[in-house]
């Protein structure tokens, strides 16, 4: 050796090098890639399952207010209030005022007023008001507008023809071409010449006369229309009026753009236009706010900023103005509430995050420990405590950043995944497209992600590294003695420690009041005795099948001595390998259970709303109208709820007077609805009690009243007036009823409610009597009716046909009921919480699934030497690898049994907590939906799945070089 | 070669460290190791003292069990001494006392270990296993790859540098790993068994290789063994027995006869060990009569043997002041010999 190569002298006082470090960790990475693959996919899933529930709500918040600056091309219609003096420069001053603030972007006015088609066919002292369409007076909205207005809303209106207008040319809307043939025999195509006539005056008019006509002639129909939107700021400015066209019928919608026409601004020249707007000719203001300005400030602000401008305008405008356009924003504040509201959404999501954070843990664990000899090596040649400790967090914090940059990669997906989903594991693509083109990652998400999936991994590990690297060097690198055998005792101790935490759990959830905070901090205790009781349940199930397996010896042969060695002498294996596969397959329950119970109560409690199959709501009309309800293909029996108003001196109270027998054969009860007796006996005990009557259970109580006591009621009659009065007995208490809500709306048992039952819930406590009462006493009209169909009868059809029967105001069913609309808040919660576990239950399968190989791969990898010394005594492979395949079947299989208990029992609890959470306005109890046959499908495939897994490392085991392994032994 | 006669009994002060002859390399004083697994207490090594010196080649040899490794791991500092002290003559320093950071940075240029078990990392290859220990100590690349080139063809593996572990027989792994320890051109070469799994022709061109070192650098070794030909070459050989050196023996041992060379010394605590063959031979008593005759001592077995019931005192330690059993080796609270 040549002395040239005598090394550089090396201090004893100084650090050794700091680029090694760098090198190290470039290199350990390169070499234990099963390492670096399990600890990045455990962060990824973690980090994408949270961050997504902020990447949907941000983005669903960018998604609802595009949407509302879509559909609402204007964000307010302002008129001069009908009660002022006509101020005809007032709506054009607001609009200067407009232009002066610096969220305004453009503005148009629109002339509107009643017109007559073909007036001149009457005299001026025809009468006009009230039933028009009886004496064949067609009426309208006359519009007068700019064709720069009809260039901007083209696209909000289907149209024939053209779409825009020159003097002496109208626009016609089709509900207009339709009545005109129908009262007039008038055909209107495009083409046409109308001759109208507009109303210069419109105070109280009851002839034709009164309307100060003015006849516009020889108009050519150049286009016909219909407004697509029905909910926009530009439709609900003109959206028209209810009157009862026909003494017969209900109220009917008219005029509003629908039931228009519309011309050119100059058809009436500046002196009639004068004449007009000082009495008739209203012009509204329609203003145009700038998005970019508007959101300026957050997306989250934009209804405020809106409001802020309309309280501006008001108070520079102090009663002078209505104002339309609040509706909509705040419509956009519930679905802007509804997605921030995500806290609770990331709660569901938290037996994920907690199985992600443990196979981050485990994975860390395991590979730390797999590499205690290689440290001591290193250690031993120079390298020191803080090289290695530095090496290792940098590791990790490498991992880490990368496993996050792909987590919030892949939050993007997932997040634009969860509004398009439409049941456990399915999803709408159109949905999906719309939100991943406006995804939305914010710099908020980037934190909560870091805190909750890196932080507690790298804090472990930072701990663990640190008694990892303080172990003597030379100890470690002999490797440490079998861990010793748990002391019975201790897990007995632990299992009553598990059980107490579990009875303060149900102690808790049954005893403290569910307000939202004391829900999300239940729910994630809840979580937590969950993780502890699957890791006691690990520890048990270790121990019981150590000592339970040499039974099995007479049937598995000598196999079995293996197993219960392995059990017993790899506990520190064993127990994180059981632990993760109970959580897997509990979470699964508890995902499929969750998603099927949280889809079958929306159902449930919307349909008990509703009432039945068919809900029909309308003015008043005769009940014996049902008959034309009845007369339709595939209804199978109507009952009319006629309804009156009643007092117990001065309790006053609402009277449905129903048929009991059909009200129980078409309502959708629930046994709760009644008290005591089941609600079919209580209906059945009411149709035979002629003066019967079912009462609140609320006011019974208030009145020292109870069944079989009699209640002298004043009944008034429909339109007012005293009936006189009646003496009832009481046949049964109340809680609710379908179609109609709470007995009593003030029920203290009611929870709270902020849609009043969707809109169905009764406005004042009610009783339920005989509809022969007040069929008797001539109160023969009804505004709602309860429908049933035959199975074979498809609901859209038949709800379709009921619709164009005319009388009705509007049809519903639960089936084609749209949460969306009457709910968005319950609608995005519902829709967030089925996605979330569906895409946390794939998650689970894929953490499970990682899990099983790495801790498969490390206990095949560590025993490597045993199966070669097995080899080497006659094992064949095949014995080996059945060996190995049949130890872990039987982990598998039994922490799937140990996982279903805990799965339903936490299906349980966690959804009794979620119900305080759950913003939706239920009536009757929740029940847990198990879909057995999903169940047993998944949890088949989870477990198939998992054995298929566990026999490539098992096939390793058996091909262990027996020769290699023993040289290097 | 000698230490002065105050250091050799009792606790050496920190301050009488700078007395020590300067071609001494490292020293162990009083040296206790226990093992500690849960209630169960292993003695491993129990007072052992002993000096190395500049370019000496030390042989420790002992049966298995009798505290050889525990040994050379205490005075590398990848173990610590449950009592003692270690002494290093590059920091100047006991290093029992010291943290884990200054020892580390005192051992990297100064020891250099050949583990018996199997110390190379299975992912790097001979090469850059050899390189390891300098890279870590941030030593030039070029210097580097030139030095371990030549220690790899030195122990003959020139053409196995881009070989991993698992492609190297046991041999040839054992040889990487001598050659890694080499790296740094350390005082000290501590190697437990590092030709156990060689033939004979490659246990003597490793031989040559460290008695080449040896003279060129003057660098120490420690070697424990139980091979005749590493003994035969070692300057001085340690007999370990129970964890106590049970005799010393100069140049020229035979593991098969050690009787014959074998040198009884009074160790530190004024305690003589008796041969393990003469016990046999005289049917391991385990109490003797001792006389002086004419400057000899005489050891004559006693007949009272074991009936005489142990008894047991509370005794004070000398250091913490703590009432500990006098049946126990150490005292529990601060680890001193008692």
């Amino acid at each position: 050796m040549s002395s040239e190569s005598t090394p550089p002298k090396i201090s004893p006082h100084t650090s050794g090098s700091r680029w090694y470090i760098a090198s190290y960790v470039g290199n350990s990475i390169r070499k234990h890639r099963t390492r670096f693959f399990s600890l990045l996919i455990g962060i990824i899933i973690g980090v994408s399952l949270v961050a997504s529930i902020f990447v949907w709500t941000d983005t669903g918040t960018q998604v609802a207010t595009i949407d509302y600056f879509e559909a609402n091309l204007y964000q307010f219609g302002i008129q001069q209030i009908y009660e002022s003096p006509v101020e005809s420069q007032l709506i054009f001053d607001v609009q200067n005022w407009f232009t002066e603030q610096s969220a305004y972007q453009d503005s148009d006015v629109v002339y509107h007023s009643v017109g007559l088609l073909n007036a001149t066919n009457w005299n001026s002292s025809t009468p006009y008001l009230p039933h028009p369409y009886t004496k064949g007076i067609k009426d309208f909205q006359a519009f007068f507008v700019e064709n720069s207005f009809l260039h901007r809303v083209a696209h909000q209106f289907q149209f024939t023809g053209v779409f825009e207008l020159s003097p002496g040319e109208c626009l016609v809307s089709t509900r207009v071409i339709k009545d005109a043939e129908t009262l007039l025999s008038q055909t209107i195509t495009l083409g046409s010449v109308i001759n109208v006539t507009i109303a210069t005056i419109y105070d109280d008019p009851i002839t034709i006369g009164d309307l100060l006509p003015l006849n516009i002639t020889n108009l050519l129909v150049v286009g016909t229309y219909n407004i697509t939107s029905n909910d926009s700021v530009l439709y609900r400015s003109f959206r028209g009026t209810a009157r009862p066209n026909y003494p017969v019928s209900g109220l009917e919608r008219i005029f509003g753009w629908n039931d228009g026409i519309i011309m050119q601004y100059n058809q009436v020249n500046s002196t009639q236009r004068d004449t007009l707007t000082e009495n008739s000719l209203f012009p509204k203001l329609l203003v145009q706010l700038n998005p970019m300005e508007v959101s300026a400030v957050g997306l989250e602000s934009v209804p405020s900023v809106i409001r802020e401008i309309q309280l501006d305008l008001e108070y520079q405008y102090p009663q002078r103005l209505a104002v339309e356009g609040e509706d909509q924003v705040f419509l956009l504040e519930q679905y802007i509430r509804a997605y921030q509201s995500r806290q609770t959404m990331a709660v569901i999501a938290l037996p994920v995050i907690l199985l992600s954070i443990f196979l981050t843990i485990f994975a860390t664990n395991i590979f730390l420990s797999g590499r205690r000899s290689e440290v001591a090596i290193l250690r031993s040649r120079g390298a020191s405590f803080r090289q290695l400790y530095a090496a290792f967090i940098m590791e990790f914090i490498i991992i880490g950043i990368i496993a996050l940059c792909l987590g919030m990669f892949l939050s993007l997906f997932i997040g634009s995944l969860i509004p398009a989903s439409v049941g456990f594991l399915q999803f709408d693509l159109g949905i999906f497209i719309q939100f991943f083109s406006n995804v939305r990652l914010e710099p908020l998400t980037w934190a909560i992600a870091f805190v909750s999936c890196l932080l507690p991994p790298l804090v472990f590990t930072m701990i663990y590294v640190q008694s990892f690297l303080r172990t003597e060097i030379y100890q470690a690198m002999v490797g440490t003695a079998p861990p010793v055998e748990a002391d019975l005792g201790v897990t007995i101790i632990y299992f009553i420690g598990g059980v107490a935490l579990l009875g303060f759990l149900i102690a808790m959830v049954l005893l403290l009041p569910g307000t939202p905070l004391i829900s999300i901090m239940q729910f994630a205790y809840a979580i937590a005795v969950w993780a502890l009781l699957s890791d006691i349940g690990s520890r048990i199930v270790r121990q019981i099948m150590a000592g339970v397996t040499r039974g099995f010896r007479p049937i598995f042969g000598e196999k079995t001595f293996l197993f219960e060695k392995s059990m017993r002498s790899r506990r520190h294996r064993i127990v994180p390998l059981l632990l993760i596969l109970t959580l897997t397959f509990s979470v699964t329950v508890f995902a499929v259970v969750e998603a099927q119970t949280v889809q079958d109560n929306v159902i449930t409690q919307v349909g008990y709303y509703v009432g039945a199959d068919i809900r029909i709501e309308s003015s008043p009309i005769p009940h014996n109208r049902t008959s034309e309800v009845l007369s339709i293909p595939g209804v199978a029996s109507v009952t009319p709820i006629l309804s009156t108003t009643a007092t117990i001196g001065p309790v006053s109270f609402t009277i449905y007077a129903i048929d009991a027998e059909a009200y129980a054969n078409n309502g959708n009860w629930d046994l709760t609805s009644t008290v005591g007796e089941n609600p079919y006996t209580v209906l059945h005990y009411l149709q035979n009690t002629s003066n019967g009557i079912i009462f609140p259970q609320t006011t019974a109580e208030r009145l020292g009243r109870g069944i079989g006591n009699s209640l002298d009621i004043t009944v008034h009659e429909q339109g007012g007036g005293v009936s006189g009065p009646a003496l009832f007995r009481i046949v049964g208490l109340g809680h609710s009823a379908p179609g109609l809500g709470y007995f009593d709306p003030d029920d203290p048992n009611r929870p709270p409610d902020s849609t009043n039952g969707f809109g169905f819930q009764a406005p004042q406590a009610f009783a339920l009597i005989n509809q022969n009462f007040m069929v008797s006493r001539n109160m023969n009209n009804t505004r709602l009716m309860l429908a049933s169909i035959s199975e074979s009868a498809n609901i859209e059809d038949v709800q379709l046909q009921i619709n164009n029967l005319g009388f009705p105001s509007a049809v519903y069913s639960p089936m084609t009921f749209s949460l969306e609309d009457a709910y968005p808040e319950g609608y995005l919660f519902n829709r967030g919480i089925v996605s979330i576990l569906s895409i946390g239950f794939l998650a689970c399968v894929i953490i499970s699934i990682i899990a099983l190989i790495l801790f498969v791969g490390i206990i095949v990898t560590e025993r490597q030497t045993e199966y070669a010394i097995m080899r080497a005594v006659g094992s064949t492979q095949r014995q080996i690898t059945a060996i190995v395949v049949g130890e872990f079947i039987g982990l598998i299989l039994t922490s799937f049994f140990v996982a279903l208990i805990l799965g339903f029992f936490f299906s349980w609890i966690l959804m009794a907590i979620l119900l305080n959470l759950f913003p939706f306005p239920y009536i009757i109890p929740f029940q847990l939906g198990i879909p057995l046959l999903l169940l047993l499908l998944v949890l088949g495939v989870v477990l198939i799945g998992m054995s298929i897994g566990t026999y490539i490392p098992a096939r390793r085991a058996g091909r262990t070089n027996v020769g290699q392994v023993l040289r290097n032994l | 070669m000698t230490v002065p006669n105050n250091l050799i009994s009792g606790l050496i002060k920190e301050e009488e460290f700078a007395e020590v002859p300067e071609n001494l390399v490292l020293m162990a004083h009083d040296v206790y190791k226990i093992y500690q697994t849960g209630e169960i207490e292993t003695v491993a090594l129990r007072g052992v003292s002993f000096q190395i010196f500049q370019g000496e080649i030390v042989a420790v040899v002992g049966p298995s069990g009798s505290g050889k490794t525990t040994l050379v791991n205490l005075l590398g500092g990848t173990l610590r001494p449950s009592a003692g002290q270690v002494y290093w003559s590059n920091i100047k320093q006991d290093i029992a006392k010291l943290d884990d950071r200054t020892i580390t940075n005192a051992r990297r240029g100064f020891i250099g270990f050949v583990f018996q078990v199997d110390n190379l990392l299975h992912h790097l290859t001979a090469q850059q296993n050899v390189e390891l220990s300098a890279r870590i100590a941030g030593l030039p690349k070029t210097w580097r790859e030139k030095r371990s080139t030549e220690l790899l063809e030195a122990v003959g593996l020139k053409h196995r540098t881009k070989h991993i572990p698992a492609k190297l027989s046991g041999g040839e792994r054992q040889r990487v790993a001598i050659a890694s320890a080499l790296m740094n051109n350390p005082a000290l070469i501590l190697a437990d068994e590092p030709t156990g799994d060689l033939d004979l022709i490659n246990a003597e061109e490793i031989l040559d290789l460290f008695k080449e070192l040896n003279e060129q650098y003057g660098t120490a070794f420690l070697i424990v063994t139980h091979s005749q030909l590493i003994a035969s070459k070692a300057r001085r050989t340690l007999e370990l027995r129970d964890g106590i050196i049970s005799g010393t023996h100069d140049a020229g041992v035979h593991l098969k006869q050690l009787e014959r060379t074998r040198v009884l010394e009074v160790d530190n605590q004024d305690r003589l060990p008796l041969p393990e063959n003469i016990l046999r031979e005289l049917g391991h008593p385990r109490r003797f009569q001792v006389q002086v005759d004419e400057g000899r001592i005489v050891l004559t077995p006693s007949i009272i043997e074991d009936a005489v019931a142990v008894e047991v005192r509370l005794v004070t330690c000398r250091i913490c002041g703590k009432l500990v059993a006098s049946n126990r080796v150490t005292c529990p609270n601060c680890g001193t010999a008692l």
